[in-house]
């Protein structure tokens, strides 16, 4: 740590955004810099809201350091290999200048006064995003609805204690059919050298829909190539239901529910198949914005069986993708729900 | 007969406003020690980290200069109080 020259950033007010481009639902995301401000990587990671250890560990950062350490002392000869981790260009370049956050922050913490409401937090920049395509009643991208996602969604499981080392490949999935394996450890992808997890990420995030993907391996010794192809609706596959930002879209699209998917034994005493809409309410919000669910009449444990039009099978994270694409603010949508073996249709006011 | 029923059930509403009033009370300091928890770990976490002396505290310009005064690769990190 002391070949570093260390900074510990506590705040998201006036953030420079032209710079720090990371998955905002963390609560630790680290860069590793140049003093000119170019980026050598990124580590970070998390698809659990509780356990940070399923996706980072010590050992993997001290990796990312010694990584890090390495392309520092290879620099500046080595700036075209990393010149795809740099920033894009954002839609605002802090956030104060989002509508929604305009005016609310002043750009130091008030250490005096109330120095805890002071604070803007690092993931009120994605829901400050969000509201900007919401509030004007526009679809929300995929890539503001999915962001930052987890390597899993394309069926690569990473060891949290290595860079990039894959721990498994899902039968089936589109890293399955690129022929990765097992205990692969990824060098490059497009290009970029890998120092983290999050920085394969990185390269999700910025990947169009459908997409091609080349990424190069150390396996048994010898570098393979290989090529990694991504549907047109790869990105909402992505789970963000442990996303503390999913707690404003809950307001927006289920006006509070929270929802599972309905376990083979539910399913079953439902009379649905598996590849039906079931979706049970785990939980019913009580107050304001997110009681609008439960003012239109739904109840825990109702199990949704149609939204609309729809009723082939969907996740938590793509019935939200789904309304918040299709169904503005201010709209209300047919919802029929199952509740003690009757059928009972609802009207879910999108917010 | 309705003045002495009105008075009794004034007699039975006191505990249980009793009882409410020192529930929202309870509720408020808890809120109130909540918040106070909080301020007082961000301030001692600044305190902590500054005394540490091995990272710049929530200072972006002061670590681009000591990394290009110093030519050592900066490490950055966004970490509020959890």
């Amino acid at each position: 740590m002391d070949q570093f020259v260390c900074v510990r950033l506590v705040q998201g007010n006036a953030m420079d955004l032209t710079l720090f481009q990371f998955d905002y639902d963390l609560t630790f995301a680290a860069f590793f810099m140049n003093a000119d401000k170019t980026i050598y990587g990124r580590f970070g990671s998390r698809s659990d809201r509780k356990d940070a250890t399923k996706d980072i560990s010590i050992e993997g950062f001290r990796g990312a350091l010694s990584a890090a350490l390495e392309m520092h002392k290879g620099y500046p000869a080595n700036k075209g290999s990393i010149a795809g981790k740099q920033p894009r260009t954002p839609r605002f370049n802090t956030p104060d200048e989002y509508p929604s956050l305009k005016g609310k922050y002043r750009p130091t913490l008030d250490y005096e006064g109330k120095v805890v409401q002071s604070c803007m937090h690092c993931h009120q920049v994605r829901e400050a995003e969000r509201l900007f395509f919401r509030a004007d009643h526009k679809p929300i991208p995929d890539e503001v609805l999915y962001p930052w996602p987890m390597l899993d969604v394309v069926g690569l499981m990473f060891d949290p204690k290595e860079k990039a080392k894959v721990k498994s490949v899902a039968k089936g999935s589109s890293a399955a059919s690129a022929g990765f394996k097992a205990g692969d450890e990824i060098l490059t992808i497009e290009g970029q050298p890998v120092l983290s997890i999050a920085d394969l990420q990185w390269v999700l995030q910025s990947a169009s829909q459908p997409s091609t993907l080349k990424a190069r391996v150390l396996r048994d010794r010898k570098q393979i190539d290989l090529t990694l192809n991504l549907s047109a609706d790869w990105r909402r596959h992505t789970d963000i239901s442990w996303r503390a930002t999913t707690w404003d879209l809950r307001r927006m699209a289920s006006g509070g529910l929270v929802l599972m998917d309905a376990t083979l034994d539910e399913r079953r005493k439902a009379k649905l198949a598996e590849s039906d809409l079931g979706l049970r309410v785990e939980y019913v919000g009580q107050y304001g914005d997110h009681a609008v669910g439960k003012k239109a009449g739904f109840i825990k444990d109702d199990i949704i069986v149609q939204v609309a039009d729809q009723t082939g099978h969907m996740t938590e994270s793509e019935l939200f993708g789904y309304l918040l694409q299709t169904k503005m603010a201010g709209t209300r949508v047919p919802v029929t729900v199952l509740r003690a073996g009757s059928r009972v249709d609802l009207e879910l006011p999108m917010q | 007969m309705t003045k002495l029923s009105n008075t009794l059930r004034t007699l039975k509403t006191i505990p249980r406003l009793a009882t409410l009033s020192v529930g929202v009370l309870l509720l408020t300091a808890c809120s109130l020690n909540a918040a106070e928890d909080r301020r007082a770990k961000v301030l001692n976490d600044r305190v902590e980290v500054q005394a540490s002396g091995n990272w710049i505290y929530n200072d972006l310009v002061q670590g681009f200069a000591e990394a290009a005064k110093t030519r050592k690769p900066m490490l950055v990190v966004f970490r509020c109080v959890p």
